[in-house]
């Protein structure tokens, strides 16, 4: 960890230039085969816009090393930095989601989906239909025996 | 993926545990309250609402990453949303994608009643999902265990 930090260049799709540690960048698996080859040339994300890309880059410093730490306090720091972090408006979660799987990092994937499940959770089957424009194709009759066969979830 | 065909629905039964201990499974539901509302389909709205203009635009691969997220009875409840939704429990690969996101969370288990060709999920290490075939049984069952779980014993 004494060697000096090499920086890898990041374009976003806006043309803002980022500078990251290569430690980084090497957590982000889709631009990892580029890292190691010791690319210096700024690598282009035309999928990420500046602002994604600088959140993204703000999540991922914060984690490096933080997440495999087994100290509690450094963890329940973390989570608790996690969750102001993710006080986005949903247009930015969801692209967070789309530059995390872009970029296949597990991390932030891992953490944005469960944000989005966390909040679906609380909704009605009528209400997640309607968020994610998905059309009800069962017959009445279909819709009530799967309903019907639920009643051993209430109050699970 | 398997389309969905209403002769699947039944009969069959569903049974979640805590999270469990290493050495034994109890099938004993253990989710607070809270994580399931109710199941009624007129519950009024309830935690911060979501932008169906955003939403609808997540693709489906995404989509069901994130459904993968849901605790159990949250993912099962779930199902009524459409066909599709409902033919992600008989899909292997979801299941396995299930299995994979959160080694933590509790056992996840199954019961597909005179249906040939049961499978059952073991784990035996993180990110090493096994699908073993069963031998045909008159009732087969298909059982999802959370790494570090192994038996694959009918039950």
């Amino acid at each position: 960890m004494s060697s000096k930090k090499k920086v890898i260049t990041l374009r976003s799709s806006d043309g803002e230039i980022f500078e990251v540690e290569e430690a980084v960048a090497l957590e982000w698996l889709t631009i990892k085969p580029l890292v190691e080859s010791g690319c210096t040339d700024a690598i282009p994300l035309p999928q990420v816009t500046g602002n994604i890309l600088a959140k993204v880059i703000e999540y991922c410093k914060k984690h490096i090393g933080a997440s495999e730490s087994e100290d509690r306090k450094i963890l329940y720091e973390l989570e608790s930095w996690d969750a102001d972090f993710i006080k986005v408006d949903q247009g930015t979660l969801f692209d967070l989601i789309r530059a995390a799987d872009y970029l296949t990092i597990k991390t932030l994937f891992e953490f944005t989906c469960q944000t989005v499940a966390d909040t679906i959770k609380h909704k009605t089957i009528e209400e997640v239909r309607h968020i994610f424009r998905e059309s009800n194709d069962f017959t009445p009759e279909e819709e009530k025996e799967i309903r019907g066969k639920s009643w051993w979830l209430q109050g699970l | 993926m398997e389309t969905f065909d209403p002769s699947l629905s039944f009969p069959f039964s569903y049974i979640f545990s805590g999270v469990p201990t290493a050495s034994t499974t109890s099938f004993i539901p253990s989710y607070p309250l809270e994580t399931c509302s109710s199941s009624s389909s007129s519950s009024s709205s309830s935690g911060p609402w979501m932008d169906s203009r955003i939403w609808s635009r997540l693709p489906l691969k995404l989509l069901d990453r994130v459904l993968a997220f849901l605790p159990p009875p949250d993912f099962f409840r779930s199902r009524s949303v459409c066909k599709r939704w409902y033919s992600l429990l008989f899909s292997p690969a979801f299941l396995q994608l299930y299995l994979s996101v959160s080694p933590t969370r509790p056992c996840f288990i199954f019961f597909k009643h005179k249906t040939p060709g049961s499978f059952i999920y073991r784990n035996d290490a993180p990110d090493n999902c096994k699908l073993v075939p069963q031998p045909q049984r008159d009732t087969s069952l298909t059982l999802v265990m959370p790494p570090g779980i192994t038996s694959t014993s009918p039950i």
